[in-house]
């Protein structure tokens, strides 16, 4: 009796030999979401290791182009949902070079403050789960309370937690409400205490310098030829950060480091996160420190909805409400890219008007993609066991690589 | 070609036509300039003060809708300057608007909103009280809330200049000036046009009044269903169902503008009524119950019966009725079901009013309807098109009022036309033949004038009229005349003979939206009329197939007969007298749930859109009837593609030839079939024929002399008219309701008899 | 590195690791134990929507379709409709109201676009957040279901203040 075997399982090279394909995921608690990784492997070790991703595929850049520009938020919240809000930044801030709109100081530093916690809650989510895959598990549940307190504080702000939507193509949805600078400063306050808690778990631990240091190595120029960006390229010694290189809403004004490491070891990428939250932290103090009470709407009545009051007491206000919740806004023809520094590496994104009140088309630069992307180059050579930490250390979320 | 002459607009140089109004010029040219009062072949206005321009070597501001253009004039379109003073002008124009664009029925196509939006700032300084006054309605069609008005007057010229009824008039001075009516209560033709063009919410349609917005529905273009015009229009549908039909520009643009009469515009809930046919009924029994079948029983059933009589009494046992109701692919799936299926001669349309020897004559083009509005001479010769063709009507008035054409109407009923008309002539009835004997020459003046009951001299002078035009020369004519008196109709232009600078164009007036469209297929001009063939019932005849409804007048009479026939398969939307007797009915689907095309007095033939997908089991009449063809073993081929039909007609039909669905997808360029143009001929036989006619003709001198009521034909319940419950109200005369805040639907009921019964309000 | 200052380091780290935990044993518990305890919510939350209704009992919207022009995902299904009554017997507070208000919640993704479109302030988001049905098709709510006069409103939250502070609420071991 024979038996016929599917072709990716077929023994390549050598008969009787140990070489043999397997899938890793889409259905795998350490693939953070639905990828899906081919390996070929020999014996233990990694030959080849081909990600195969679309299993969380939504259509979304395609649904932009049939939504007015303001519906187009809500889909970005979508996108890395462990960073919504920078995403929003990133489209907002799109169609508000289209624009050309100012946004008023106050909404600026509201942005800064709201999006550097969300990096600090995007970070303790790939801390926590890092860590969980590697074999660390109490550290899960601190990394979760502490992102729980942020999530309390953007649910305090916008009403949602994990799809805040809370920017607007022109400022904020709304003020941020009573008491919220008391509660954030109460969170700066507490925080470093608890950076210091993983640290004395995970930083000293030997268990876990073996399972990260030397492993899915990438050299400096690799990196860069690779498209990494975010700290995944700064693990590898390469200072970039489009909050210096491009700065926007403010982020050259702000005093903060960019944290590098040189080894390109999962290892060095654990580090420059864990010493980008205390940067991040730093900016939050910062931030807060100059919160000055002020309009968080721009002064565009074409664009932006009209003061809640005034649009009942005035008819014009009432008319201009009417006319951009029901029609939209037109947009001038043309095409921009924006990109920021989201918690994963450079979030871009590119819009074309062709002057509706619809984009023409809408794309994403999204860093877990490119980051991804990297993973085979990383793996070559290493134990099966190590592609889960290295997966953790390039940190992605497929609901940005699916798009 | 006019001269041209330079202007300067905004530092570009335009080359224009002397003449050329500066707004129109402007906009043209790509230099918006907003304005409300403006619109285009209207009287001029200049009252919104929107349209403000800054004209070189000219003291102050000025409306450019107004201003001719002259050689050599510098305009500044766009400037500090013009946009404050546009900006106070929308200022003035909120200051006592109410605001409820929530309850507005015109908002998110209100052109006040969009105004705001795009010339208006976010300033509003005017903070005193505003004026109140509550919602209204003016009429079972029209609501009104005179607070949204920002009299453009848009309105009143419409009804003016348009229906020529004057119904609607501003009233009032200064800040409490409103649009209103005499004695609160319009009684006029209900087109609706006025709230067509109204820019804001202050006229609304009362019958779509707080349903829908504009965003919500799905927009179709498609052509009226009601009168041989055909105008375009746009119905508005949301999830199956069709809310509205209007002609906004912003929506459609067809051969009718911005018009619709009273049927186009509101008698479409036939189309979604509950009394709709759902499933293919069966007879199965002589004198039992219509009963609910499948659509597989009833095709079989049907095609069982026919083949069982086809093989007893062989193929001209059957008749084939058409409708001019249909489509051009349903009449012709069922011309080529008579011819191939069948194999029969019998096959004709259900119209009383047959153009064949018309086009058999045809010796000059038909006018269409943008011909009409330019003619200068126009002869109209018995119908009344005010209440049949409202849009041919409402073009003959805008050629006189608005072109300076010359009217001329031979009617023995003093139609309200002739207000406009330069020569009203008082015909006696059932003469009209005369009208032609007489226009085709002087030897019969003496016989046609006694016979007319006018003065010899009367009808030189038209001839001398018809003699001296320069340029368009429009005959249109009603059904009143006979055969012989139609071809010599269609023939005058050769008559008369050809004259450089005039040019002869004819329009006839048929009833039914497509009823050119059933005579070019080949129904019209068929072995046997309506009445012959029905009258064969019971001899040779022992099966109907009729797709519609038998008119009143062919039906009357014969119900006996029919019954006695063997077979009678019918496609309707409602049970009517023709389904009462029918032994199988088929759901067909209405002018909203097909596609396919009409061709309309002018000849065009025009696109007829899907707008919803056919309402309950009901099919398209062409899909029925090739599905019948294939349970009889016959392919069409057709392949459920109404765009195959229409390619096979115009492999078939000469007129049509060379014509394909994308040819006809754009409604403002509407493509005129070719109808084939005969020379001149001897007419001596038909003119013989016409003074026998006429000399044996006993002429009554009885004529109306009272002009006849406004809407007496338009709100003459039929069918689909009657199943909008508005049209009741309007044919029992259209009382005033007790109060005139609350929609005369809940305060009048009408009975089985049309008379109207006031109730209580609130009852 | 020897074996010997191997266990030295790793014995170093696992009572450093095991010293932030014990360290937690005194504290207070931060988890909450729902459903047993309610779940504090923020006032912005954006729950299950709830249609309001003015001093006299009758409904605020006047249907004119913003919220679903609004609505990224197209899950607000209304049909307008006039009430020729009195405004004393009218069922909303304007001749025009909503005869159907329906919100698919299979395809809501609370964004609270509705509540900032409603220019009569007749939508907002409430706080039940308990969703869960066993039916698809009961993921459709009605008038009924979201009227605030009807909805039922779940045990199981409770909102905070406008300036609480929520994470201080640690409980008591």
């Amino acid at each position: 009796m024979s038996v016929t075997v599917p072709p990716q399982f077929e023994v390549l090279d050598r008969p009787l030999d140990t070489q043999m394909t397997i899938s890793m995921g889409p259905q795998h608690p350490s693939t953070h979401g639905v990828l899906r990784l081919e390996l070929v492997l020999d014996g233990e070790m990694i030959v080849k290791c081909t990600p195969d991703i679309g299993y969380l595929h939504t259509g979304m850049e395609k649904l932009f182009e049939y939504k007015k520009y303001q519906q187009g938020i809500v889909i970005t919240d979508r996108m890395d949902y462990l960073n919504p809000l920078g995403n929003n930044l990133a489209y907002v801030m799109a169609v508000e070079k289209l624009l050309g709109l100012e946004i008023p100081e106050r909404a600026q530093v509201i942005r800064v403050l709201m999006c550097e916690l969300q990096r600090i809650a995007s970070h303790l989510v790939w801390l926590g789960t890092h860590a969980l895959d590697i074999g660390a598990m109490t550290i899960f549940f601190y990394c979760f309370r502490e992102r729980e307190k942020i999530l309390n504080l953007i649910e305090a702000a916008s009403g949602g937690r994990l799809t805040p939507s809370y920017f607007r193509i022109g400022g904020l949805m709304m003020d941020l409400p009573a008491g919220f600078e008391r509660r954030v400063q109460q969170f700066i306050d507490g925080f470093p205490a608890a950076l210091k808690d993983f640290q004395n778990l995970l930083t000293g631990n030997t268990i876990f310098h073996r399972r990260t240091k030397g492993i899915g190595i990438v050299s400096a120029e690799d990196a860069i030829d690779l498209g990494l960006t975010g700290p995944s390229l700064r693990g590898s010694g390469v200072a970039i950060d489009v909050r210096r290189t491009n700065p926007y809403t403010g982020y050259e004004t702000y005093d903060f480091e960019i944290p590098t490491e040189p080894n390109g070891d999962v290892w060095s990428r654990y580090m420059v996160r864990m010493r980008e939250m205390h940067e991040s932290w730093k900016i939050t103090q910062q931030a807060l420190d100059r919160l000055k009470p002020g309009p968080v709407k721009a002064d565009a009545p074409k664009v932006v909805l009209p003061d809640r009051e005034a649009m009942k007491t005035h008819m014009d206000a009432l008319i201009h409400h009417f006319l951009i919740v029901a029609e939209g806004f037109n947009v001038p023809a043309g095409e921009v890219y924006h990109p920021i520094e989201a918690s994963k590496g450079e979030l871009g994104v590119y819009i074309k008007s062709d002057g509706g009140p619809k984009p023409a088309r809408v794309h994403f630069r999204g860093p877990s993609f490119v980051n991804l992307s990297a993973l085979p180059y990383m793996v070559n050579g290493e134990m099966l066991a190590d592609v889960v930490a290295v997966i953790g250390s390039i940190d992605i979320v497929l609901g940005e690589i699916d798009r | 070609m006019a001269d041209l002459i330079k202007v300067t607009i905004n530092g570009n140089v335009y080359e224009t036509e002397k003449g050329a109004r500066l707004i129109d010029v402007c906009r043209e040219h790509g230099h918006a300039v907003p304005s409300f009062c403006y619109y285009s072949d209207l009287a001029l206005q200049a009252s919104c003060r929107m349209c403000l321009v800054r004209i070189e070597k000219m003291p102050k501001l000025q409306t450019s809708c107004t201003i001719t253009c002259t050689d050599g004039m510098i305009v500044t379109t766009e400037s500090e300057e013009i946009e404050k003073a546009q900006r106070a002008m929308v200022e003035f124009l909120l200051a006592n608007h109410p605001l409820d664009c929530p309850v507005c029925d015109r908002g998110g196509e209100c052109e006040l909103q969009e105004m705001v939006f795009d010339w208006g700032g976010l300033e509003e300084r005017f903070s005193e009280r505003k004026n109140y006054a509550p919602e209204k309605f003016l009429s079972p069609m029209v609501a009104n809330d005179p607070q949204r008005c920002i009299l453009c007057k848009r309105c009143t010229r419409v009804c003016d200049e348009w229906m020529g009824e004057d119904a609607i008039e501003a009233g009032g001075r200064g800040a409490h000036t409103v649009i209103g009516t005499y004695d609160g209560w319009l009684n006029c033709s209900e087109c609706g046009n006025c709230i067509e063009v109204c820019p804001t919410g202050t006229l609304l349609d009362a019958t779509y009044r707080h349903q829908a917005r504009p965003w919500e529905l799905a927009q179709t273009i498609t052509t009226c269903t009601f009168c041989s015009d055909g105008c375009q229009l746009s119905l508005g549908a949301r999830v199956g169902e069709v809310m509205r039909a209007v002609a906004r520009d912003r929506y459609v643009d067809g051969i009718n503008g911005e018009f619709l009469c009273i049927k186009g515009r509101f008698a479409h809930p036939f189309i979604n009524h509950e009394e709709r046919i759902r499933t293919p009924l069966i007879r199965y029994k002589q004198g039992g119950r219509l009963v609910p079948a499948t659509w597989d029983d009833a095709i079989g059933y049907t095609a069982a019966r026919m083949r069982a009589i086809g093989e007893a009494h062989g193929a001209d046992a059957f008749g084939i009725i058409g409708s001019p109701r249909l489509t051009n692919e349903a009449n012709y799936a069922l011309l080529k079901f008579a011819r191939e299926v069948i194999g029969t001669e019998n096959f004709t349309a259900s119209d009383a009013f047959s153009l064949a020897p018309c086009f058999e004559n045809l010796s000059a083009p038909l006018a269409t309807h943008r011909d009409i509005r330019f003619a200068k001479t126009i002869i109209l010769v018995g119908g009344e098109p005010e209440e049949l063709q409202p849009l041919t009507g409402k073009q003959i008035r805008q050629a006189v009022r608005n072109g300076g054409a010359r009217l001329v109407i031979f009617n023995s009923v003093p139609i309200r036309l002739k207000e406009q008309a330069a020569q009203f002539i008082h015909i006696n009835p059932g003469t009209e033949d005369a009208v032609v004997l007489a226009l085709a020459g002087a030897n019969d003046d003496e016989l046609a004038a006694g016979k007319l009951g006018v003065e010899a001299k009367t009808l030189a002078d038209v001839r001398r009229a018809l003699d001296e035009t320069q340029g368009d020369c429009v005959l249109l004519f009603g059904s009143e005349l006979s055969a012989a008196a139609m071809a010599t109709l269609a023939q005058l232009p050769q008559l008369l003979g050809a004259r450089e600078g005039r040019r002869f164009l004819l329009h006839p007036l048929p009833f039914y939206n497509n009823s050119v469209g059933a005579h070019d297929i080949g129904l019209m001009n068929a072995k046997l009329s309506v009445a012959q063939l029905l009258d064969q019932a019971g001899q040779g005849l022992r099966a109907l197939y009729i797709a519609g409804s038998l008119l009143p007048e062919h039906l009357r009479g014969r119900e006996e007969t029919l019954r006695q026939l063997d077979l009678i398969v019918v496609q309707e939307l409602f049970e009517t007298e023709t389904t009462a007797l029918a032994d199988v009915v088929f759901p067909a689907a209405s002018f909203a749930e097909t596609d396919g095309t009409f061709t309309n007095n002018a000849g065009q033939v025009q696109r007829v859109r899907q707008s919803i997908p056919p309402v309950h089991q009901a099919r398209p009449d062409w899909m029925i009837t090739a599905a019948l063809a294939s349970a009889l073993n016959a392919d069409f081929g057709f392949q459920l593609s109404a765009s195959a039909v229409f390619r096979e007609i115009a492999e078939h039909i000469a007129a049509y030839e060379g014509l394909r669905y994308p040819l006809l997808k754009d409604e403002s360029r509407p493509v005129q079939a070719k109808h084939a143009l005969a020379g001149a001929r001897d007419m001596t036989g038909a003119i013989q024929e016409i003074r026998a006619r006429i000399q044996s003709m006993n002429v009554t001198s009885a004529r109306p002399t009272e002009t006849p009521k406004v809407g007496h034909e338009l709100f003459k319940p039929g069918t689909l008219t009657s199943k909008t419950p508005q049209f009741p109200l309007l044919y029992a005369g259209n009382p005033k309701p007790p109060t005139v805040l609350v929609s005369p639907l809940y305060q009048i009921t009408v009975d089985a008899n049309l008379r109207a019964t006031t109730v209580a309000a609130g009852d | 590195m020897s074996i010997i200052s191997d266990v030295i380091e790793s014995t170093k780290a696992i009572i450093k690791g095991m010293g932030v935990t014990f360290s937690y044993i005194p504290k207070e518990k931060w988890t909450v134990e729902y459903p047993d305890e309610p779940v504090t919510v923020q006032p912005r939350y954006r729950g299950q929507h709830l249609l309001h209704v003015d001093e006299h009992g009758r409904e605020k919207c006047v249907a004119c379709f913003l919220c679903a022009a609004a609505c990224p995902s197209d899950c607000i299904y209304i049909i307008a409709a006039d009430d020729p009554r009195s405004p004393e017997e009218r069922i909303g507070v304007d001749e025009r109201y909503a005869k159907v208000y329906n919100i698919d919640y299979g395809r809501c993704i609370f964004c609270g676009f509705c509540v900032e479109a409603c220019p009569k302030d007749a939508i907002t988001h409430g706080y039940n957040f308990e969703l869960s049905v066993y039916n698809r098709a009961d993921l459709l709510k009605t008038k009924d279901d979201l009227l605030i006069t009807k909805q039922k409103q779940s045990p199981n939250y409770r909102v905070a203040f406008a300036d609480e502070d929520v994470d201080s609420e640690y409980k008591e071991v």
